[in-house]
């Protein structure tokens, strides 16, 4: 297998060279990228993910990365077997008193090596520039390694995939390549995931299937035919989920280029909105059109026009608002569901005051780092920044993960469960501002300032387990409201900021907002609960709203595309499917069903095999069908000289009469004796 | 089982598409034989070749090869045989002497000494890469790796293909230096009948996917007769000859070539009366050309071509 491995290494070592430039400038632009993104939000002048902050997390690194993995590695595999495509040099390697099974493993040892050459050591080398002091300024863990790691090791499944399209002999040519379509598969299942273990599974499972399933195909030389039971299985297994890539790219085109154009289906999406008189109307975009209207359904008419109310008229009325998502009841970042290569997962860009970013870490920790040395500089916490006393985490909170240099306030308030404070970041100091006792805090959220009216923030918003309240930054309350409804089934609460009119003396409403799987479990009847204030403590008015959902309803041919989707994701996914279509679906499984019986019926099955395929066609509908079609050879038959029946060539004897196929017919020229010893 | 028989088939079959490559093909070879395969192209010599080895699995029907299902050919029988494929591919990145390192590491009876003996046969250097090698430079050096492992059986698929006589000259030589040095059993195809009479005890011929003779050479040459018959003017036409494979009329003479040709067909002839009738005797390739060359009566008179025309 030495030798094996050493010729394959030696025959794809140019490949890998290429493929280790081409990944090494890809890194190296990224990482550039990641410094120019530092600068400008430095210098104020730019927005950005925050996950441009660490190359490990930066979305242009991953998907480059998951692109070049996903290419080299289906490259590699395939140009390793196209290499010996050729009949006669097949027979070379094969014809050698060597299993094909230790050929395959030479292969793919070799294989892998370049693999891990060509794509892993530039990710390595980049490991280990992020973690070098004064290369990256942003918080660095193992954990951040995680997602291009899984990427990386996607691209073996995609190697896998590269190796069984080389060698798969398929009647329908670009069925060859149906075995990437689990890789890709993979691809998406990894980049959605939001832990690290189901994408882990998910990797291995498909590796060894795939593996698998190009072992088979070396068996025998890329038929179906001749492979052992293990190879037939991971085949149709991939080949399944090609079949189902491609059906699903298909529909997708067919819907979205030709029958979606001829069929405009507009969305229609409505949403409260609250003006600064403490108003409430109901927006509507319909397919971008903006609508307003009184809660008993009136038009909103501008009085200065008498026209309908126009956007820009309409925005300028709405009064400010904050939020506060609680995290008594999302305890955790890993609640918020984050996918694994999100950097809110990580950290929060916390603030940047004075060339130095403050990142809240995942572990509840303010670190700072130099923006211009791009190192770090030390911790916040509540016990000062010496880091000798462990301190108490700091409030994780469902931030977003995008950096606004233009919108966002410099935020002046951090928590903990139990303490709020204000930070002085020149300082580097903490205040704190109230502590409680017998409770512990939710959540909080500061006023907006608004750069326009030159309107700085005064409160913040903060919810507990049992209050909302709104404070200023002296600790003092401007009004405490018992939490009503609870946290639990209302964890959203939001503050509408109101100017006092002749008419309204309210100072600001106070939104309770239903938690959304709940609601939706519910039925949509848990409404939006407001309250209205003034002068400090009074409720004046209190509303119960229903809550607004997006208009769900599509076109037909939406519905038609998921009406191709197999029975079993009907069954399982009923309330994302049109109920009405599901009878196309079963209709169109139990047609594919009827035809497959009729084919493997034709391929002179046994009735075991007719059963389980017919089946799996019924179970996996179109997308079985063709898997069907691409794994078997199309049945030869010709007419049975004796019964006159269609007979299928590959038995020795007749299916229906038992007759043996006839001796090739004389013709009076044969020439034959018995052949003895030279 | 015939353990005398290195290679044995029992209606073996092979289809590509609904097409028969091979159909119902009966083999029987004798251990120690120089056994040559013949036939036109694509009549389904690589094929039956490749089921042997392995390479593509049969329709139906069953073969041994060295007593071995051909299905399931292990490492062991593998290293028994010999296997020269038709084109001569090896890896154009390797030179002469890295192709024999390699493959040596998986023959335990490698015999350096056939190697360079063979390589040096055909003047091939040590150092000289693959891709630089001619097509008969590089038949040779695969002889060299298919040798070398000194194999019982040797499959060779047109070894000559595409080699000029001198290179093609090498290549046989080589052959009856292996073959007569020992036991071995040599099964090859080819196009080149000079060097199927130079060397084959056997014979097998292919006609369109269906074996039409199996035989030791002299009894085919023998099979296979050519009689000439004179007439003062045109030739009357044929009646019907028992064998016939090919007549030829041309101003005051026909050539009439038979399968085993007998009393019947010669009184058939004589009825035709001809002023001279006398046999001709035909060589391998006459014989063969004729037996599997266009059936039935060619006539090159030239009033009768036009007035077909």
């Amino acid at each position: 297998m030495k030798a094996l491995i050493q010729k394959d290494l030696r025959e794809n070592l140019k490949l890998a060279l290429i493929g280790l430039l081409i990944f090494s400038l890809l890194l190296l632009q990224a990482y550039q990228t990641c410094i120019s993104t530092l600068t400008n939000m430095l210098t104020g002048n730019s927005s950005g993910q925050i996950g441009a902050l660490q190359p490990l997390l930066a979305t242009g690194l991953l998907t480059g990365t998951a692109f070049f993995c996903a290419i080299f590695g289906t490259a590699l595999g395939w140009l390793q077997t196209r290499n010996e495509a050729h009949r006669d040099l097949w027979a070379f390697l094969i014809h050698r008193p060597v299993t094909r099974t230790k050929i395959f493993w030479g292969k793919t040892i070799a294989g892998l090596c370049l693999y891990a050459f060509g794509a892993g050591l530039p990710l390595a080398v980049l490991v280990a520039v992020v973690r070098t002091p004064g290369y990256v300024a942003a918080p660095f863990e193992w954990a951040m390694v995680v997602p291009p790691a899984l990427i990386f090791f996607t691209g073996i499944a995609y190697y896998f995939a590269g190796l069984l399209t080389g060698m798969r002999q398929a009647r329908w040519y670009a069925s060859r390549c149906f075995g990437l379509g689990l890789a890709i598969a993979t691809s998406f299942g990894v980049v959605a995931s939001t832990v690290f273990w189901i994408p882990t599974v998910l990797i291995a499972v498909v590796v060894v299937i795939l593996a698998a399933a190009a072992w088979g195909a070396y068996q025998s030389g890329g038929f179906y035919r001749g492979q052992p039971v293990a190879g037939r299985l991971a085949l149709t297994v991939a080949l399944t989920a090609g079949c189902g890539v491609a059906l699903f790219a298909s529909v997708g085109l067919l819907v979205n280029l030709v029958l979606g154009p001829l069929t405009h289906h507009p969305y229609v999406w409505s949403y409260y909105q609250m003006t600064r008189d403490g108003t409430i109307y109901k927006e509507t975009n319909r397919d971008g059109n903006m609508e307003y209207a009184d809660l008993d359904g009136h038009p909103l008419l501008d009085p200065k026009t008498g026209q309908k109310m126009e956007p820009k008229e309409f925005s300028k009325r709405i009064a400010y608002g904050r939020g506060v998502l609680s995290t008594l009841k999302y305890r955790n970042r890993d609640q918020y569901q984050y996918s694994i290569q999100n950097a809110s997962g990580f950290f929060s860009l916390w603030n940047i005051t004075d060339k130095t970013l403050w990142y809240l870490d995942r572990h509840g920790k303010l670190l700072g780092y130099d923006g211009q040395t791009r190192k770090f500089i030390g911790s916040l916490d509540t016990h000062g920044n010496d880091g000798k006393l462990a301190s108490e985490p700091f409030l994780q909170l469902a931030d977003s993960n995008y950096y606004n240099a233009y919108g966002d306030v410099p935020q002046k308030i951090i928590a903990t469960a139990k303490t709020v404070y204000q930070v002085d970041f020149k300082e580097r100091t903490l205040k704190p501002v109230f502590t409680l006792t017998n409770d512990e805090i939710g959540g909080y959220d500061e006023e907006e300032a608004s750069y326009e009216d030159n309107h700085a923030a005064k409160n913040f918003l903060i919810t507990t387990r049992k209050t909302v309240c709104l404070m200023d930054y002296d600790g003092r309350a401007i009004f405490t409201l018992p939490y009503k409804p609870g946290y639990f089934e209302y964890p959203q609460v939001e503050i509408s900021f109101l100017q006092l009119t002749n008419s309204s003396m309210n100072n600001f409403a106070v939104w309770f907002l239903p938690d959304y799987l709940m609601n939706k479990a519910a039925e949509w009847k848990m409404p939006e609960h407001i309250l209205w204030i003034a002068n400090g403590q009074t409720v004046t008015k209190s509303a119960d709203l229903p809550v607004l959902r997006l208009d769900e309803e599509s076109s037909w041919p939406d519905k038609l595309a998921t009406a191709l989707l197999p029975p079993p994701v009907h069954v399982d996914f009923d309330d994302k499917i049109y109920k009405s279509w599901n009878l196309l679906s079963y209709t169109l499984a139990l047609v594919c069903s009827v035809i497959g019986w009729t084919l493997a019926r034709r391929y002179n099955f046994s009735t075991r095999a007719i059963i389980g395929w017919t089946l799996f066609i019924f179970l996996l509908g179109i997308a079985g069908l063709l898997t069907f079609m691409c794994v078997q050879e199309w049945p030869v038959r010709e007419i049975c000289t004796n019964c006159k029946k269609f007979r299928a060539v590959d038995r020795e004897s007749c299916e229906h009469c038992e007759a043996p196929f006839s001796p090739p017919e004389k013709n009076g020229t044969e020439i034959f004796e018995p052949l003895a010893k030279v | 089982m015939n353990n005398e028989s290195v290679i044995q088939t029992r209606n073996l079959t092979k289809y590509f598409g609904g097409k028969a490559a091979v159909y119902e093909l009966n083999l029987d070879v004798p251990r120690g034989c120089v056994f040559a395969f013949l036939g036109r192209n694509g009549s389904g010599k690589t094929t039956t070749i490749r089921m042997l080895m392995g390479m593509v699995p049969p329709t139906r029907g069953t073969g041994t090869i060295l007593g071995h299902d051909i299905r399931a050919l292990t490492p062991e029988v593998r290293a028994r045989i010999g296997y020269l494929t038709e084109e001569h591919q090896l890896y154009g990145w390797m030179n002469v002497k890295q192709c024999g390192e390699f493959q040596s590491k998986f023959f335990a009876k490698w015999n350096g000494r056939i190697f360079r003996g063979v390589a040096g046969h055909f003047g091939l250097k040590p150092e000289a890469r693959v891709k630089d090698l001619s097509r008969g430079e590089r038949a040779g050096l695969c002889l060299a790796l298919t040798l070398a492992p000194e194999p019982e059986l040797l499959m060779l698929d047109d070894p000559g293909l595409g080699l000029d006589p001198v290179a093609r000259r090498a290549l046989v030589e080589s052959m009856i230096f292996l073959t007569r040095k020992s036991d071995r059993t040599i099964f090859f195809s080819s196009h080149h009948l000079s060097d199927v009479e130079r060397t084959a005890d056997y014979i097998a011929v292919f006609d369109r996917s269906i074996l039409r003779a199996c035989c030791p050479l002299e009894k085919f040459q023998e099979s296979v007769q050519q009689v000439r018959l004179r007439f003062p003017g045109t030739p009357p036409a044929l009646p019907k000859i028992p064998g016939l494979l090919q007549a030829v009329r041309t101003e005051n003479e026909l050539r009439v070539t038979c399968v085993h040709y007998n009393g019947e067909a010669e009184t058939a002839l004589r009825t035709l009366s001809p002023v001279e009738m006398e046999s001709v005797p035909l060589g391998l390739e006459d014989a063969f050309i004729s037996y599997l060359g266009e059936r039935g009566e060619k006539t090159f008179i030239l009033s009768e071509m036009e007035a077909q025309s």
